[in-house]
């Protein structure tokens, strides 16, 4: 399979995470994921991206979020970049659901199904403006 | 709103809340509104019917997280019922089966409420 890239550019609204849902769910059909996988993936970008909306850009709607997807012989690749605040989700801790639950707190758990859900998680801060968080995964090996 | 509407109908003493479509940090908001009137209302004994939501991320799932307790301090609960396999999938990520019930169909799940 010849490796394909695909890339959007979407404003840091929560209406568009749907834009983004239906971008990589349509990316990866054509990648030929599984559709149990290909709803893993769409999952932990959205929770990346709700991440970005509401922490680095903290709702602002006209933060720029960019998406790119690389489609390869053994992995997806999505690579989701922003100019907000610094935001590294790979420092955030294990969530306790059950604390959680007695603290009526409602967040913290994206990051978690992220690092469920994908093989490799890859942040990097650059220039000191900007985030980029690449998420792999890897397609599972045929016997 | 597009993509989401809740219905809610009252049984006995339990507030059935259908949730219909999409739940993510968009449609979010919406749903804690209507768990605000619910809990203004004392209404504490809730039966979320889920077959009809085709999509949840885990801002969905902190709504159910941040009015549980509030259920529970007042003899109340909240249970889940009819969820499609991969919405149950999310909330089975996070563990969420230990620390609430989950019925295949919603008259179960009312019994239980009803019968205790």
């Amino acid at each position: 399979m010849k490796t394909t890239i695909n890339e959007i550019s979407i404003q840091s609204k929560t209406e568009n995470l749907k834009v983004i849902r239906n971008f990589v769910q349509e990316i990866a059909s054509n990648c030929m994921f599984d559709s149990s996988v290909i709803a893993d993936i769409v999952l932990s970008v959205d929770e990346a991206c709700t991440n970005i909306i509401e922490h680095a850009y903290s709702c602002d709607a006209k933060g720029e979020i960019i998406l790119k997807i690389e489609c390869a012989d053994d992995k997806i690749l999505i690579e989701i970049t922003d100019f907000g605040v610094e935001f590294n989700p790979i420092s955030v801790p294990k969530p306790n659901i059950a604390q959680h639950l007695a603290e009526k707190k409602s967040g913290g758990l994206g990051v978690y199904i992220i690092k469920q859900l994908m093989d490799e998680i890859i942040y990097q801060r650059k220039d000191e403006k900007i985030n980029k968080l690449t998420l792999i995964k890897y397609r599972a090996q045929i016997a | 709103m597009q993509d989401f509407k809740v219905e809610l109908t009252q049984k006995d003493k339990v507030q059935l809340v259908k949730i219909v479509g999409i739940l993510d940090a968009h449609t979010t908001g919406e749903l804690e509104k209507y768990f605000d009137k619910l809990v203004s209302e004392k209404k504490y004994h809730i039966l979320v019917n889920l077959s009809e939501l085709n999509y949840i991320s885990s801002a969905g799932l902190g709504v159910f997280m941040a009015y549980v307790e509030t259920m529970r301090e007042n003899n109340g609960d909240i249970k889940f019922a009819e969820l499609q396999d991969k919405v149950f999938h999310v909330f089975d990520l996070l563990g969420f089966p230990m620390l609430y019930e989950f019925y295949q169909k919603e008259e179960e799940a009312l019994k239980k409420f009803i019968e205790g």
